[in-house]
């Protein structure tokens, strides 16, 4: 309380102390008037410091701050105005620099008069709600010259007239736009934005868009882009010279949108030059360039992804629905391999591996390669013949290469299970015959496959294998056990025990095995079904192999490479020379289509015609005669004669394999549905659809109506029933 | 009038010299100068104003070798050399510290150079 009291008393004190000469504040004031013009005249090296700043702390502290701050706003205005009218009357290209000049003039004497008025400007100023000294000379400033009528406008169209004398590629005083910019922005941001940016950038706008007409006219798109991207770099570089940065995002949106975004759809769809000629060209440098130009705009990307998109599919439905490009299956996926290389290729280095652009990339080979129902054949043919023989030459991590390139395409194909069955097919074939390359090969890509769909998807592939090493064994003990039997001359019998289920079904139409094979093969079956008890053997003739060793004419001798049927053909030549096709379809029993086939190629094929054949004729007709061809030669020892079988699936062979898929697909649907309704109890048909679907598609892709048919099957033997009310919905019935 | 300072040239480089002066405000001719050596460093350090005097481009921060001349009331005096003390020292004198009349004529001519530190220093002993 006391200080309270001491200090209120003192301060009442000091107001009194001083007695005052009445026209003390006018000749205070006109010493630091007087001040202030020497400052602006350059003088200030002759003014001391320390009274005028006394003069104005005494001025303040004798409650002529308003007085002095007032004097203050006239004086500088006064003097600006001077300013303003020698800056006027700068010529041409002076204006600016004079401008310039008188500017920093301005800065120097306006931090002068700050200092010898800080007494003000930290105590007057704040209490009467005045504009501190500083932002007061900014202010007018601006109001005077900045903004006079005669000057704004010549302001801005100097400034104007400069970005636009180096954009058409002249020098220009950098260091000066520099400085008047670097004015701009002291003086507000305000000022900045309305004196100079906005003009700035709607006469870019009108540049770019007058300059972009052009470009697109006479330029193709490559070069347009190329044009572009150096104008966008100019943009940001003299942005950053003249120490505009703010304005750099905004003018380069300007550039964005008058060269790019505007002509979007038309440079991408640029004839013999768009994006569809940079992608075949494989222009990596201007692809990446589009990629980056258009990434800055909205929908840029869209733009380039849906061209792409469109064009992939086009050209990917032509390739594989094009009946004379399906011709070869080898070739075909050859084909789909390089078009995914190639793509790939371009997303990842002009697209910068843009995971959007490889979806749009596996969408549309997903899109096109179900469209030729054949693809899941073509695939496992393709995958027949690397492994068959073509990866005899190559390095084991190349075969790897091929296969993970095939697990890719295999990975578009709805119809897995389609897949599967052909794969099956092919491998068995491969394995009967002894004719697969890499046994490492094959179960890498088993590996694969199950990775991929499953172990169900790769069990029955991995029990053929099973199957054939077992089949090993087995024969070492047959022969070890029938070695005091065996003499020479009798045939060797080499048999494969085949899991039924496990390899694909044949229809098992045994045909009559010659006398000598046959009493083999009783002696094995004997032998077998005494180590494995309650098992059941089948002979699969057609699917074996036999060497025989053959004596012609001459005396020459060759071993001939024949299948089983074709064996049991020939082995009837050795008590007659002729026989009708009549008489040799009696003897041996094979079905007919597979015996004509067998004697096409046994008499019909050049360099191979074991047999004569009468009439001579392409085509095996039921009255034919056939004789044992004794003038056979050929230069190789071992002849091998294949089967006139079309690699390709013929069409009624197709729609077999088809209806054993759907036969297939049958109790897979109703497994799936029957899981569903298990853990769901109740469900409508349109959800259970749904659900199937999404449980099946890493095998296939059911069909609604068949799911449909499936669902009213299990109805039937009373898993579900329908709801009594809501017919949609269905029940599970435990 | 005063000459300049003696003192050995080394010294004269990273120093400022000032003088001071103290004139009663009726009798003209009666003027009295006191010499000071300070650091202007120190000063400039502990104010806007002192900082100013030293480097805004008028006579006294040309001038490096002459003194520089800083005119006070006689009144003022005792509190201006308190206030020096206190730039160089960090506190008052105790017999300052004691007169709550002397701290606030030291408070006054704080405000006056604007000697933050000390204007604060000063509020806390009121």
């Amino acid at each position: 309380m006391s200080t309270q009291k001491k200090r209120n008393f003192k301060i009442e004190a000091f107001k009194h102390r001083v007695e005052l000469d009445p026209k003390y504040a006018e000749k205070t004031w006109k010493i630091l008037e007087h001040a202030i013009e020497e400052i602006y005249n350059h003088n200030a090296s002759g003014l001391s410091f320390e009274e005028l700043y006394r003069n104005a702390y005494n001025m303040v502290l004798h409650k002529y701050g308003e007085k002095l701050y007032s004097g203050l706003v006239t004086t500088m205005t006064s003097h600006l105005k001077n300013i303003s009218r020698e800056v006027e009357l700068a010529q041409g290209g002076f204006f600016l620099e004079e401008l310039n000049r008188k500017w920093e003039d301005h800065r120097k004497a306006l931090q002068m008069i700050r200092d010898i008025l800080m007494y003000m400007d930290r105590t007057f100023v704040p209490s009467a709600q005045k504009t501190p000294v500083n932002d007061l000379g900014l202010n007018l400033w601006r109001d005077n010259i900045v903004r006079s009528p005669k000057i704004q406008a010549r302001l801005k169209n100097t400034l104007l007239e400069l970005v636009e004398r180096e954009r058409t590629g002249e020098v220009i005083n950098r260091g000066l736009m520099r400085n008047v910019i670097q004015m701009l922005k002291e003086l507000g941001p305000n000022v900045y934005q309305e004196d100079f940016e906005k003009p700035f950038l709607d006469v870019s706008a009108d540049f770019y868009r007058v300059e972009s007409q052009k470009f697109i006219e006479c330029c193709d798109c490559g070069e347009y882009m190329k044009k572009a991207e150096r104008r966008l770099n100019e943009e940001t570089e003299r942005v950053s010279h003249y120490s505009a940065e703010a304005s750099g995002g905004k003018i380069e949106n300007v550039v964005e949108r008058e060269m790019i975004a505007n002509h979007m759809q038309r440079l991408v769809q640029m004839e013999n030059s768009g994006l569809v000629n940079m992608l075949v060209d494989d222009k990596y440098d201007d692809l990446s360039r589009m990629y980056n130009l258009f990434n800055r705009v909205p929908g840029g990307l869209s733009a380039i992804k849906d061209v792409m998109t469109s064009y992939l599919r086009e050209t990917g439905k032509q390739l594989v629905t094009d009946p004379e490009k399906s011709k070869d299956p080898v070739e075909f996926v050859q084909r789909l391999l390089d078009q995914k290389d190639k793509y790939d290729k371009i997303i990842s280095l002009a697209f910068s591996n843009d995971k959007t652009f490889q979806n749009a990339l596996n969408g549309s080979f997903e899109y096109f390669i179900n469209l030729n129902p054949r693809s899941p054949e073509f695939i496992s043919l393709f995958v027949d013949d690397k492994l068959r023989k073509g990866l005899k030459e190559v390095s084991e991590e190349d075969v790897e290469v091929v296969l993970d390139k095939v697990m890719m395409l295999f990975r578009y194909l709805q119809e897995k299970d389609v897949f599967e069955k052909y794969y099956k097919q092919h491998l068995a074939k491969r394995l009967l015959s002894g004719k697969s390359a890499s046994d490492e090969a094959e179960r890498s890509l088993i590996v694969k496959l199950k990775t991929e769909c499953g172990y169900q998807f790769t069990s029955k592939l991995e029990g053929m294998f099973t199957d054939m090493r077992t089949s090993q064994d087995t024969m070492q003990g047959f022969y070890a056990s029938q070695s005091s039997e065996m003499s020479e001359g009798q045939p060797s019998l080499v048999v494969q025990v085949l899991t039924t289920g496990s390899w694909p079904t044949q229809a098992s139409t045994t045909c009559n095995l010659p006398p000598e094979i046959h009493g083999v093969c009783e002696r094995f079956k004997a032998y077998y079904l005494g180590t494995h008890s309650g098992r059941r053997l089948s002979w699969q003739t057609s699917m074996g192999s036999a060497d025989l060793k053959a004596v012609f004419g001459k005396g020459q001798k060759h071993e001939l490479n024949v299948s089983t049927y074709q064996m049991c053909i020939l082995m009837l030549f050795n008590s007659s020379d002729q026989m009708s096709y009549k008489e040799i379809e009696q003897a041996t029993a094979i079905p007919a289509p597979d015996l004509k086939r067998c004697l096409q190629s046994l008499a019909c094929v050049k360099g191979k015609n074991v047999l004569r054949k009468e009439p001579m004729s392409k085509d095996i007709m039921e009255d034919d005669d056939f004789f044992f061809n004794d003038r056979f030669t050929s230069k190789f020892f071992k002849v091998k004669i294949g089967t006139v079988a079309a690699q390709k699936e013929s069409e009624p062979e197709k729609q077999e394999t088809r209806q054993r898929v759907e036969e297939d697909r049958k109790p897979q649907i109703e497994a799936a549905i029957v899981r569903i309704m298990k853990s769901r109890r109740v469900l409508d048909h349109n959800n259970i659809v749904t659900e199937v679907t999404k449980q099946l598609q890493s095998r296939f892709l059911p069909n609604p109506v068949v799911i449909k048919k499936r669902i009213e099957s299990l109805i039937e033997r009373e898993f579900l029933e329908r709801d009594k009310v809501d017919r949609k919905m269905y029940r599970y019935l435990a | 009038k005063i000459g300049s300072p003696s003192d050995v040239e080394g010294v004269r480089q990273s120093r400022w010299w000032w003088w001071w002066w103290r004139r009663p405000k009726q009798e003209e001719k009666r003027l009295r100068a006191v010499t000071l050596h300070v650091n202007s460093a120190i000063l400039a350090a502990k104010s806007p104003f002192f900082y100013n005097l030293f480097s805004n481009g008028m006579r006294e921060s040309l001038n490096k070798h002459s003194a520089t001349v800083l005119r006070v009331d006689a009144s003022e005096e005792a509190a201006v050399m308190e206030l020096l003390h206190f730039a160089y020292a960090g506190h008052l004198s105790r017999e300052t510290a004691e007169s709550p009349s002397a701290v606030l004529d030291v408070l006054r001519a704080a405000d006056k150079f604007d000697v933050v530190s000390c204007i604060r220093h000063c509020s806390v002993l009121l």
